[in-house]
Order: structure tokens, then sequence, then C-alpha cells
């Protein structure tokens, strides 16, 4: 396959081929933690960490790795790199990793770094497969810190834990209960499809 | 030698996942000490929170725990002087809808007020029973007076309960089932520190 | 500690009150892609019912009869997913040897099934929450029912959007996902439903 630019890998990951509004991938592991935007943020570090590292070290490893085995070899070097994040946050941000539970280890299942590790990194240099694992995860991280700005925001008044608004504003509970997460996730992809379509017919 | 042989299958399989094993059993073992450390902390700042003296700040935590507290039972009740007043400090756990939920109860010795609570852990569904962590839900209990049968969580009924001496608390909304799971383990640790006391 | 929660209010819990897609945003990819025909949907909710039940309750005891008493757990995530991909292997080809017809409905749909976030998700949420090994069969059981009728009824409003006038950004998995919101708005009001013991 053809080695990209790094700027066009940049913005087919960040925008024409997002992850999640282009591809609908991997949505499943951070949804639940939008309703929060500190933990949010730590989730998507964790994935661009994890997608980049997991890219790079595929992409090492792609002369050595024998086909047969092959997603299985991939989901192990995922797997690694989360039990690697999980230790990290155990040990160092404990309350966080309180907070997110579950989700931390279900990086592993996130359809996106598979993805790029089969489409991308099995065919790339190791440098350009570590951009790429990088902004492909920018390009989710966007997408959800945006979400968990909109949830936590208006669901309880917050950002990050410091008070915006005082104590007058009446909390949309909805914004607080998995629902919500659902609605915005539409409506972004809404408006960046239509904001796309705008863009080819002009 | 053939990558595809079946042999070296076997020997890169292995190989891939001893690295990997090895630097985890690394991590995980330069960590351990620190992940103890910090479940100790999360116990400390629990029974200082449910006393109202909250504390940021680990080691700070850690130090005023151990002054206050003198030798700390986890599973049994436990006395001390804040404010000039006795206080009885007790962990619970009990059944939430999903799975356990632990927790300090902090009573006056009369056992006709609550000083505070705090929860340590649960399994309950975040942004709904999930809630229960939150400081406007523990808050509630504070001063809040024990009627005869406990306290009541109040469920299904709008606007804000601010009266401390009707023993009633405002239940999550959405989350009835976690709201009840509270009310009943609450009133099952009251129910036991009266047992307590009486002996 | 194990909670003393009935394995059946577990069951009707994962299909209802906290649904393992609806409020626990589990198994997305696969539902929003396969849910526009109804009957891969309903091979599809089949599958992922059998896989769970049965992953679950290998996972228990791998987890309670290896990890635990050799302090493994560490390791829990790698393990688990092996387990999750062996056991589908197995299963794929069982069900092909056994059973032609039952492949057919059945069986192409379990390699999808592995990276399902469902199943891995399940097995954590078990591990954490402590269960034993009947709550964990009946949660595998109840999550993989509720994911089923989730999908189910989410490919059936599909065929009626598929008919109205969605506007063009909205088509596709923009309007999807915001059917989805409405599902699981009214599936919070199941929570009335269950009394704690």
């Amino acid at each position: 396959m053809s080695s990209e630019t790094p700027a066009a890998v940049l913005k087919k990951n960040l925008w024409t081929d997002n992850p999640i509004f282009v591809q609908i991938l991997g949505i499943c592991s951070t949804l639940a933690v939008t309703n929060n935007l500190t933990n949010t943020l730590i989730m998507t570090v964790a994935v661009i960490f994890v997608t980049g590292l997991s890219n790079t070290t595929v992409s090492l490893l792609k002369t050595l790795i024998p086909r047969k085995v092959r997603m299985i070899v991939q989901t192990l070097i995922i797997a690694f790199y989360v039990i690697i994040v999980d230790i990290a946050l155990r040990a160092y941000m404990p309350e966080i990793s309180k907070a997110l539970g579950p989700y931390v280890g279900l990086i592993i299942t996130n359809c996106i770094i598979m993805g790029r590790a089969e489409a991308f990194a099995q065919s790339n240099p190791p440098v350009l497969a570590l951009w790429d694992g990088i902004t492909s995860g920018a390009g989710y991280m966007g997408v959800l810190v945006l979400i968990a700005i909109i949830r936590e925001l208006l669901g309880a008044g917050s950002l990050m834990g410091y008070q915006i608004f005082g104590e007058g504003f009446t909390t949309w509970t909805i914004m607080v209960m998995p629902p919500s997460a659902f609605f915005l996730l539409g409506s972004i992809i809404w408006a960046a499809k239509t904001i796309m379509f705008k863009k080819e017919e002009a | 030698m053939n990558k595809e042989s079946f042999l070296y299958v076997v020997i890169f399989t292995f190989i891939v996942a001893f690295v990997f094993v090895f630097i985890i059993a690394l991590a995980d073992g330069a960590t351990a000490e620190r992940v103890a450390r910090n479940r100790e902390l999360v116990t400390a700042q629990a029974f200082l929170n449910s006393i109202g003296k909250s504390e940021e700040d680990g080691l700070k935590a850690l130090d005023e725990f151990n002054t206050i507290f003198k030798d700390v039972d986890a599973e049994g009740v436990n006395r001390a002087v804040v404010n000039g007043r006795d206080v009885i400090v007790k962990q619970f756990q009990g059944n939430g809808l999903w799975g356990t939920i632990t927790g300090v109860l902090a009573v006056d010795s009369s056992l006709s007020q609550i000083i505070g609570l705090d929860v340590i852990s649960h399994s309950e569904t975040p942004g709904l029973g999930g809630r229960i962590e939150e400081d406007w839900f523990k808050d509630q209990f504070r001063g809040e007076q024990i009627g005869p049968d406990g306290i009541t969580v109040r469920k299904g009924e709008g606007g804000v309960d601010d009266d401390k001496a009707n023993s009633i608390v405002d239940g999550i909304t959405g989350a009835s089932l976690t709201s009840d799971a509270m009310e009943v383990i609450i009133n099952n640790e009251i129910e036991y520190l009266r047992q307590e006391v009486a002996k | 500690m194990t909670p003393q929660i009935n394995p059946l209010v577990i069951l009707f819990a994962s299909v209802f009150t906290s649904n393992i897609l609806l409020t626990n945003f589990l198994g997305m990819c696969s539902f929003i892609s396969i849910s526009k025909d109804m009957k891969s949907s309903n091979g599809l909710g089949l599958a992922v019912t059998v896989v769970l039940t049965i992953t679950t309750a290998i996972n228990w005891a791998v987890m309670n009869y290896v990890l635990i008493p050799l302090d493994l757990m560490v390791y829990r995530y790698i393990v688990f997913i092996i387990v999750i991909a062996a056991t589908v292997q197995m299963l794929e080809m069982i069900i092909d040897r056994v059973s032609p017809a039952l492949y057919m409905s059945l069986g192409i749909f379990l390699p999808l099934i592995t990276v399902n976030c469902a199943i891995l998700g399940v097995a954590l949420f078990m591990q954490i929450r402590n269960y034993n090994f009947l709550q964990s069969v009946f949660f595998g059981l109840g999550s993989g029912l509720g994911w089923w009728l989730a999908i189910m009824a989410l490919s059936a409003i599909n065929k009626k959007v598929a008919r109205a006038p969605v506007p063009g950004g909205l088509q596709g998995p923009g309007i999807t996902l915001i059917t989805i919101g409405f599902m699981a708005l009214a599936f919070v009001g199941f929570s009335g439903m269950l009394n704690v013991q």
C-alpha cells in the first residue's frame, strides 16, 4: 500500500474518515464515561496511547508475524498495552481507575484499534503507523470530549469538577443518564455529515 | 525458517507472550506497594469524610485518620471523639442492585443523629445508581435525625427535602432500586449499632 | 464479597432495567451495522446470547480456579479474551459439524462476536461484582437476551424509519443512534419494576 503523507493521514483521521462519525467504530468503551469530562479525557488519552503504540508495534513486527495467528498476535499486543495503562491508572490515579471501572479493559475490544492495526499498521512503516494511531485516537477524542462537555455542563453544571453554573441553574437530569449520550452522538453525526455534504456540493 | 511453518508459529507466539507477560509482571510488582497504600488511603478518607473532616492530601489524611481512630476495626464498631462529641463509625456492606455497596457510616453515640456517610465502592449503574457517590446525595445525611424506624429514602416526589428532623432524604431520580438498597443497608446498620450499644 | 442477589433478579435486571446495550453502551459496533435486516439481527442476537452464556460461565471457572489461586488476576484481560476467542472458534466448529442448517442461521455471525465489547464487558462486570457461578450464568444469559431484544426492536423500527423522510445528514447512523436513544429512554421506565432483597 502507498505511503501517505502525514498531513493527509491527519486530515483523514480527524475529519473525512473520522473513526466515530464516519466509520462509526469504537463507541462502546467510552460513551459510558462521557457524563464526566475528566474521565473522558483520561479514557481518550489512554485510547490514543494504546492505538499509537500498538500500531507501532504491529508495524515493527509485521514482517515477523505469521499469517495464521495475525489476529491473535494483534489482540495480544493491544491487550498488553491496555494492561499497562490499567496498572498505571490503578497505581497513580486510583479514584479515576475506580470511576472508569471495567471500561478501561474494554479498550481492548475497541474496534478502532484493531481496525487501524489491520488496515494501516500491517502495510505502513512504524513512524507513520504511530502517527496514524495517534491521529485516529485524536479524532475519536474530539467527538467524545465534545459529548462529555455538553453532558457534564448541562447535567451537573460543572466542567472537570469546577462549578461553572451557579446555584440557580437547574441541571438537566437527562444529561446524566445514558440516553443522552446516544442523542448527542446522533446529533453530532448529523451535523458532521451535513457539513461534509455541503462541502461536496460547494 | 519458514514464517508460516508450524514450528515458527509456536515459537513466535511463545516468545511474544513471554515478553509481554514478563513486562506486565514487572510493572505489577513495581506498583503493588502503591496500590496497597491507595486502598488504605481510600478507607482512611472515607472514615474522615463520614465525620465531616474531608482531607484531600493523602499523607495528611492518613495522619489525621490515625490520630482520631486509634485501633481501627474494619468490620466492627469504632468509637472516637470529634469536636467534643462521641461518635460511632462503622464500615458497612450490603446488596446494591448490581453488586455490593461498601461505605462508612458515622452516627453520634446516642444513635439519634447521623453525622455523615461516605461510599467506598459500588457497582451501580453509572449516571443512575452510581450517583450515590455524589456529594449532594451523601451530604443529605449530615445531621439527619434518626427516627424510630431509621431513615427513609423517598422517591417519586418532587422538590427537595431540607428538613433534617424528619428522618427523610431524597432518593436518586431514575434509580429507585439503588435508593431502596441504600435505605435498607443504612437501616440495617443502624439496627445493628442499636443492638451493639445496648449490650 | 459475593452480593446476595437472586440470580433471577439479575436475569430480569440485565434484560430490562440495566440493559447491556441501552444502559451500559456495550456491543454497539455490530449492533448498528447489522440492525438493518431483521433476519440477520435475529441470528446475531441468538449467537450473542449463546456465546455470552457459555463464555461467562467458562470465564468464571477460569477466574476462580486458575487466576485467583495462582494470583494471576493482573492478566485477566488477556486470559478472558483468549477464552472468548477459543470458545467462539470451538462453537463454530461444533455447529458446522453438527448442523449445517444451524450454521447458516447462527454460525456465520460467530467471528463477528469475538471482538464484540459486550462479551468481554460482561466477563469484566462479573469479575468486579464477585458473582458466584449461578449469578454469572444468569448474568450472561440475561445480558444476551437484553441485547437480542434491543437489536430486534431496533431493526423493526429501522424498517419504518427507512420509509420516512429523514434529512440527508441524518440518514444511516445518525437516525439509528437517535432511535437507540429513545429506546434507552423508554427502558429507563422499567427501573421501578424490581424489588431489592
